[in-house]
């Protein structure tokens, strides 16, 4: 509200006086010389950038984005594709045969009873089967089937209570003696006597060579070489128990075997008494 | 530096408004080492944004704009530190302030302060307006909005600074100014 009389604040002009447009000669000429500089400066960068390589401006990079992302996005989609349909490596192959192997024989140190059903085949002679029986760590029993006559063993390995070290550096071949001395039919199935036989044929550099589907668990067959030089074995192994399920095995001395393991691990203090399913 | 700026034509968008930037940032700031200070930050800002300002429909509006900007950003730096070194204001102020209580030096000063108290655009478009003397159009082009909102700055700011000065006037009653 102004009072009467007034005049009103001529703010138009009072502004006018306290910013008058009265630019000193020198102020004007130092700011003079710094719009030079920067035009030089810019002349000088832009004549630089005239004979440099070339850079993508804004529309070529927007254009460089969209080709990254595309080619992104289908290496993406191109590695979530092939990765199941892709062949494990070879590292990653031998390391999980490693692993069933380690598992394996540490499956076969628990276990106390087992049957399993021999064939042996040689050219140019009669076949041989074999039932072999872990009763306990102790008693083994060996039925020998010949042209329709069955005859029984009953073996006694010597117990072994080899470490897992002397196990692996082979002392404990030295330790498990079989009582009494075989004869040559027995000869035949040595490796399987005992489960410290059994894993002892079974050492060796597990090469996989093929998986069977089931329903429940796989069955996963593998190729041992043995560093002895003797002939590669065939083992196909329960990835569910880690037990050998059959086994082929070529002799030094000709001839082929095929065994067929039923197992019953131990599962309780009375368990290892020697009863077999039949 | 992008290859925007290798197609840097300072003869093209520069030139034209060369010496209305000088005049304007020496208007508003008013103090030799200062009015240098803020041309320089005028250059730094037109070169970082120098994409922007090439592709602008109207360049020479934008540097001007970026200007006033750094002006009103220096003018609010002096009323906060309290600088207004411009002794020479105190005798082109009006017999009827000088001859008040206050005295020129600080009624100088409260000028100063009241314009840079306004908005940004408010100051911008009363400094344009009253101190330019240019048309609606251009401020509207400068400020980059329409014509109407840049009169409606204008009038605000001018009613915001009537008011906050009504005490400069011979009779008036004076208001608390912070």
């Amino acid at each position: 509200m102004r009072r009467e009389g007034e005049q009103p604040l001529d703010v138009d002009g009072l502004l006018k006086q306290v910013f008058p447009d009265d630019l000193p000669k020198d102020t004007e000429a130092r700011m003079a010389a710094q719009l030079e500089r920067f035009r030089e400066e810019s002349e000088n960068i832009r004549r630089v950038g005239a004979i440099r390589v070339f850079r993508p401006g804004r529309p070529y990079l927007a254009l460089a984005r969209i080709s990254l992302t595309a080619a992104a996005v289908t290496l993406i989609v191109l590695g979530v594709s092939f990765r199941p349909k892709r062949a494990p490596t070879a590292l990653a192959s031998s390391l999980s045969a490693l692993q069933k192997a380690v598992s394996v024989s540490g499956q076969l140190g628990s276990v106390q009873t087992m049957e399993c059903t021999v064939r042996f085949d040689k050219a140019g002679e009669s076949s041989l089967r074999f039932v072999i029986r872990w009763i306990s760590p102790l008693e083994t029993q060996v039925e020998i089937i010949q042209a329709g006559e069955t005859s029984v063993r009953t073996i006694r390995p010597q117990r072994t209570d080899e470490s897992v070290l002397e196990f692996v550096t082979g002392a404990v071949e030295k330790k498990t003696r079989i009582q009494p001395p075989l004869d040559a039919e027995l000869l035949l199935v040595e490796d399987l006597l005992s489960s410290s036989r059994l894993r002892r044929l079974l050492d060796g550099r597990w090469l996989p060579a093929g998986v069977e589907r089931m329903d429940g668990c796989d069955r996963e067959s593998f190729s041992i070489d043995k560093t002895s030089g003797e002939p590669p074995s065939r083992v196909i192994v329960d990835t569910c128990t880690f037990l050998p399920m059959k086994l082929e095995k070529e002799l030094d001395r000709g001839g082929k075997l095929e065994a067929v393991f039923r197992w019953n691990p131990r599962s309780g203090p009375g368990a290892g008494s020697g009863t077999i399913p039949s | 530096m992008d290859g925007m700026k290798e197609r840097f034509d300072y003869e093209e968008l520069i030139t034209p408004v060369r010496e209305r930037m000088m005049r304007v940032i020496w208007r508003v700031v008013r103090h030799p080492d200062e009015a240098e200070d803020t041309m320089q930050e005028v250059l730094s800002i037109i070169w970082k944004k120098w994409d922007r300002i090439a592709c602008h429909p109207n360049p020479q509006a934008l540097v001007l704009k970026i200007c006033i900007n750094a002006s009103v950003d220096t003018l609010r730096r002096q009323c906060r530190a309290g600088r207004f070194v411009d002794s020479g204001v105190i005798d082109r102020l009006p017999d009827r302030a000088a001859g008040s209580a206050r005295g020129q030096a600080e009624t100088e000063a409260m000028v100063k302060r009241a314009a840079g108290r306004l908005p940004r655009k408010q100051a911008a478009a009363v400094l344009m307006r009253i101190l330019e003397e240019r048309s609606y159009k251009e401020i509207a082009e400068v400020l980059g909005c329409r014509e109407a909102t840049a009169r409606t700055h204008v009038l605000r700011g001018r009613a915001k600074l009537r008011k906050w000065l009504s005490h400069l006037r011979p009779s008036g009653h004076e208001e608390v100014f912070q």
